[in-house]
């Protein structure tokens, strides 16, 4: 070994992490022949030594306790505040739907009874579909709500076949609907009512009690509601 | 906390993410140290050392979920947050923290680095390992981050390459370079002092 292999191995060889015995021999019997080399080895192992002293001080220093107390008050902080956020997002959903039936109810006051009958039977605890179902197209805004009577459906049956026209069994065939969902507890019987198709976020379905995918919940989801002659909301139910 | 313990870094950061306030005492309690000593051997400050401390466990709180294990475990991340944490805050007091040379700095060493040696009697040994202290200070931020990683807080080239996010072979040569400035000026001041002595 020359001194320039000796140099590639004097600092592994001082920190002891020369671990290759054919190797430190060869280092080792090159220094005994090279003062350089010797001189070398020997600083590099005085310096491990004092860095082996400042690591056996050094060993139990720790941050002032203010630090971990600083920091757990922090993370509690940001915990409860996440728990509120989760809160208030269920509020937010609650509050989302409870905004569509107030808009979908005030467009419904607009309308004049005489002109969207639709014979009802009235809700009962979970309120039936209605005789005729009345299905919108989709991709309609809550703030153009489509409200379609049973007389214009009728009228537009007659003309041409549309989807509107379809027999109720086709209709299900086409439309996967939930039951309509009483939205107040204790509903008044109604003799007519109408129904609203509006579009709702999907996170309105839990709102319900019904199951959906988390991470679907900003999608808009179909729905129909149900309103009274006094132009409030009685029930809904969920279209896909 | 006892069972807590027990737990792997990953399992206490998702119980964390949780919400668990035991398993974030206990990965703090468990990892915290080499943070603080890391952020104290580059700065020599240990105030600069709390901030970065703090602030590196604020990263973890706000941000854990930006720590992938797949990428190597979290000590390595923790040390990388340090790391910037502690390249920034020296960045910004530049003037406060800049090392002319260990010999002239005796006046800015913290006390905490003067901490009193349980072997008083080798006066000579204590006085070596504090003028080692501000050699280290001295260096070339890049050098010392591998002589603190590798030396101080003896961790692999691997572990060290890992928290610095560069090559192996880097970390090694870098080491092998500020070793070799350490042992000259040691050599040196050994040579001085004799020459005073004669």
């Amino acid at each position: 070994m020359n001194c320039t292999g000796f140099e590639k191995l004097v600092i592994e060889m001082a920190r002891g992490g020369l671990t290759e015995a054919a190797a430190r021999c060869e280092a080792a019997a090159h220094a005994n022949t090279c003062a350089r080399c010797a001189r070398r080895l020997a600083n590099e192992q005085r310096l491990s030594g004092v860095v082996a002293a400042i690591v056996e001080q050094d060993s139990q220093g720790i941050a002032p306790a203010a630090v971990e107390q600083m920091l757990l008050a922090e993370f509690k902080k940001q915990h409860a505040a996440s728990k509120r956020g989760g809160t208030w997002r269920a509020r937010a959903v609650v509050g989302a739907v409870a905004a569509a039936l107030i808009v979908a109810v005030a467009i419904g006051l607009r309308r004049t009874p005489e002109q969207h009958t639709v014979q009802m039977k009235p809700p009962e605890a979970h309120a039936t579909p209605p005789e005729v179902p009345v299905v919108a197209p989709a991709g309609r805004d809550v703030s153009k709500p489509h409200v379609r009577t049973l007389r214009a459906a009728r009228r537009k049956t007659s003309r041409r076949p549309t989807t509107e026209a379809l027999a109720p069994h086709q209709v299900a065939q086409r439309e996967v609907m939930t039951e309509f969902i009483p939205i107040v507890y204790d509903p008044e019987p109604i003799e007519r009512g109408q129904i609203v198709r509006i579009r709702l976020p999907r996170s309105a379905l839990a709102t319900f009690g019904i199951p959906m995918n988390e991470e679907r919940a900003e999608e808009a989801i179909r729905a129909d509601v149900l309103l009274g002659e006094d132009g409030l909301a009685r029930a809904v139910r969920f279209v896909k | 906390m006892t069972e807590l313990q027990h737990l792997s870094d990953d399992d206490l950061l998702r119980l964390t993410a949780s919400g668990d306030d035991g398993a974030f005492t206990a990965l703090y309690q468990r990892r915290h140290p080499a943070v603080y000593r890391f952020a104290l051997h580059m700065s020599g400050s240990p105030s600069l050392a709390e901030e970065v401390t703090q602030e590196v466990f604020m990263t973890l709180l706000s941000d854990g979920g930006a720590y992938d294990g797949n990428r190597g475990p979290l000590a390595a991340y923790l040390y990388g947050i340090a790391r910037r944490q502690v390249w920034r805050r020296l960045a910004q007091n530049r003037a406060q923290f800049s090392i002319s040379g260990p010999e002239d700095d005796e006046a800015r060493t913290p006390e905490y680095l003067i901490a009193p040696s349980e072997v008083e009697r080798d006066l000579v040994r204590d006085e070596t390992v504090r003028w080692l202290r501000r050699a280290i200070l001295a260096l070339p931020a890049g050098y010392r981050e591998v002589v603190v990683l590798c030396d101080l807080h003896e961790l692999s080239y691997a572990e060290a390459a890992r928290a610095l996010g560069c090559a192996v072979g880097t970390v090694r040569s870098r080491l092998h370079r500020a070793r070799a400035l350490l042992s000259e000026r040691m050599a040196s001041r050994k040579s001085s002092s004799s020459g005073c002595l004669v």
